[in-house]
């Protein structure tokens, strides 16, 4: 098992076959980034019809914290210039209540299921990782590192060491493929993934929002003053990112940001990604990834 | 879309092709499909459109923003985008006459409500002057009360004005309230409702990406913390608003 953690089995970018994760061989190409899907609420919301067309090869989970957490005032969303910005503040239920609750029903979706967590510090990442680890519904873990470290102060994923931390600890909590969900606000973007994938990740996903706001009548429309640009607008960042990235390291890389129609996971995919991630799209259109889905089956 | 007509400063767009019901205060995620998108890359998320009626199913736009103003100027034949219906619309209150309080373009769901109920209720209508006002004539209820901003149809001064009056005169006990409109006149619809302890059901708007409880962006806050207002609301018991600052 450890050898598969940094050595992957296929180069990324294959365009055949998409290399394994850990040990994990996902059914397709197609994730939603954390965040931009409820499957539970949108099965309340379109019932059976949902699961007959699921959109996505792999559901991605909101993230999760050991804390409930009620999330940020409003106003929390803007539109922006092809994208939107937020600052949703992660609201959820903690830990204890997704396991009991969410989790089982999760697990009975159509495709397997990769849990988002955060902590803010060592010793919460551990509670989540180890008792997300547990559970037969979780097929893979994502590491979200857009925090700080409550103890130095630092967001994780900005630097290399506490990433490499991060990763280590959780490493040696689960057997669970681990995914690390890189920051686009490292300053050296391929050090930091060399150390998730060397401290033990089986995969990058990236990106996530980039720091944004708007402003109307002088004054920042969020309440809490900015938040997190996603949609096309960043697109060319994210596809810069990621080709950094998957050059950098040899584990698989999941790309995102801005991905709307077949052509942008496609480029995607030309950057070195093998799995592609559809976020903000998701919000446009509930179905908005599901000829994605087909045209990379396809492939 | 099926036809387009100037109500006043609104247009009315009459849409075709949408099976499935929807009842009074739910919504529709609406977009054009082509040319969502201008020149500055807005509109890009769809918007959020209570209907107006719906047999045949119609939607009143206020042209103010770069979506509204795309779908205002949507042409006759051009294909629309509409994902709903969506959340929870008003639930009538037994035995209880209904009262609908709207302000501008919030008469929307009320006229949606007035035709459900075959014109049986009362409605007390604000707006911002009598370009405006030509909306009353959506709500078919058996009376209707108008104010105006600058007093140019019905009472100079506020909807809520008319509502307390109303309150104050009638035997309050006899009447539910259904409301939608800006968020300052709900609230104040809400704190009169309270105070005479009149059942009330208000219609919210909140910035939405989804529509069906993805983004999380609609919070509002009510007794029980926030709620996402696409799956819990748009219409809102008025006896559970809250106040919740966020996580610290």
């Amino acid at each position: 098992m450890a050898d598969e953690h940094t050595t992957g089995e296929g180069a990324a970018g294959d365009r055949d076959e998409p290399p394994a994760i850990g040990g994990w061989r996902p059914p397709g190409r197609v994730f939603n980034g954390s965040g931009t899907f409820d499957a539970l609420a949108a099965l309340a919301v379109f019932g059976d019809a949902l699961l007959e067309r699921f959109p996505f090869d792999v559901y991605v989970s909101k993230t999760i914290t050991r804390e409930p957490r009620v999330g940020n005032p409003p106003p929390r969303i803007a539109e922006t210039a092809a994208g939107m910005v937020n600052s949703i503040g992660l609201p959820n239920k903690g830990l204890a209540r997704f396991l009991a609750e969410d989790l089982p029903r999760l697990g009975e979706l159509p495709v397997p299921v990769c849990v988002s967590v955060m902590g803010h510090s060592g010793d919460e990442l551990a509670a989540l990782v180890a008792a997300v680890g547990e559970r037969e519904e979780v097929a893979a873990i994502e590491l979200n590192v857009s925090c700080p470290n409550v103890e130095s102060g630092l967001v994780i994923g900005q630097d290399p060491g506490e990433t490499a931390r991060a990763v280590a600890r959780a490493r040696a909590l689960t057997t669970k493929p681990l995914v690390v969900k890189l920051t686009p606000t490292a300053s050296d973007q391929a050090a930091v993934a060399r150390a998730a994938a060397d401290a033990g990740a089986d995969a990058l996903s990236l990106v996530n929002t980039f720091p944004g706001t708007v402003f109307a009548r002088g004054r920042p429309l969020l309440a809490r003053g900015h938040g997190g640009l996603s949609g096309p607008a960043i697109k060319p960042l994210a596809l810069a990112q990621v080709r950094t990235v998957a050059a950098a390291v040899r584990i698989p890389v999941i790309g995102m940001g801005g991905i709307a129609a077949v052509a942008d996971a496609e480029d995607f995919l030309a950057a070195g990604a093998s799995y592609v991630a559809v976020g903000t799209a998701n919000f446009r259109d509930p179905l908005a990834a599901l000829p994605i889905r087909k045209a990379l089956r396809a492939m | 879309m099926v036809a387009s007509e100037a109500v006043g400063r609104y247009r009315l767009l009459t849409v075709d092709g949408v099976d499935q019901p929807p009842a009074p205060g739910q919504f529709y995620m609406l977009a054009t499909a082509e040319r969502w998108g201008g020149e500055e890359g807005r509109p890009w998320l769809a918007r959020p459109f209570s209907h107006a009626t719906a047999d045949p199913l119609t939607f009143l736009v206020d042209p103010v923003g770069p979506g509204s103003r795309r779908l205002a100027s949507a042409a006759v034949g051009e294909e629309l985008l509409a994902l709903g219906p969506l959340g929870r619309g008003f639930a009538l209150v037994e035995g209880r006459r209904a009262l609908l309080v709207g302000g501008g373009i919030g008469v929307a769901p009320l006229a949606a409500l007035a035709e459900a109920l075959d014109g049986s209720c009362e409605a007390l209508l604000g707006f911002r002057d009598e370009p405006c006002a030509r909306a009353a004539r959506l709500v078919t209820a058996t009376e209707v009360a108008l104010a105006s901003d600058d007093g140019s149809v019905g009472r100079r001064g506020f909807v809520t004005e008319l509502l307390a009056e109303r309150l104050a005169r009638s035997d309050h006990e006899d009447y539910a309230i259904y409301a939608c409109g800006p968020e300052p006149m709900l609230a104040e619809v809400g704190r009169i409702a309270r105070a005479w302890g009149v059942p009330c059901q208000l219609a919210y708007e909140a910035p939405m990406a989804c529509g069906y409880g993805a983004c999380f962006g609609c919070a509002v806050a009510t007794r029980t913390g926030f709620v996402r207002l696409c799956l819990e609301g748009p219409v809102l018991d008025a006896y559970e608003l809250g106040d919740t600052g966020g996580d610290g």
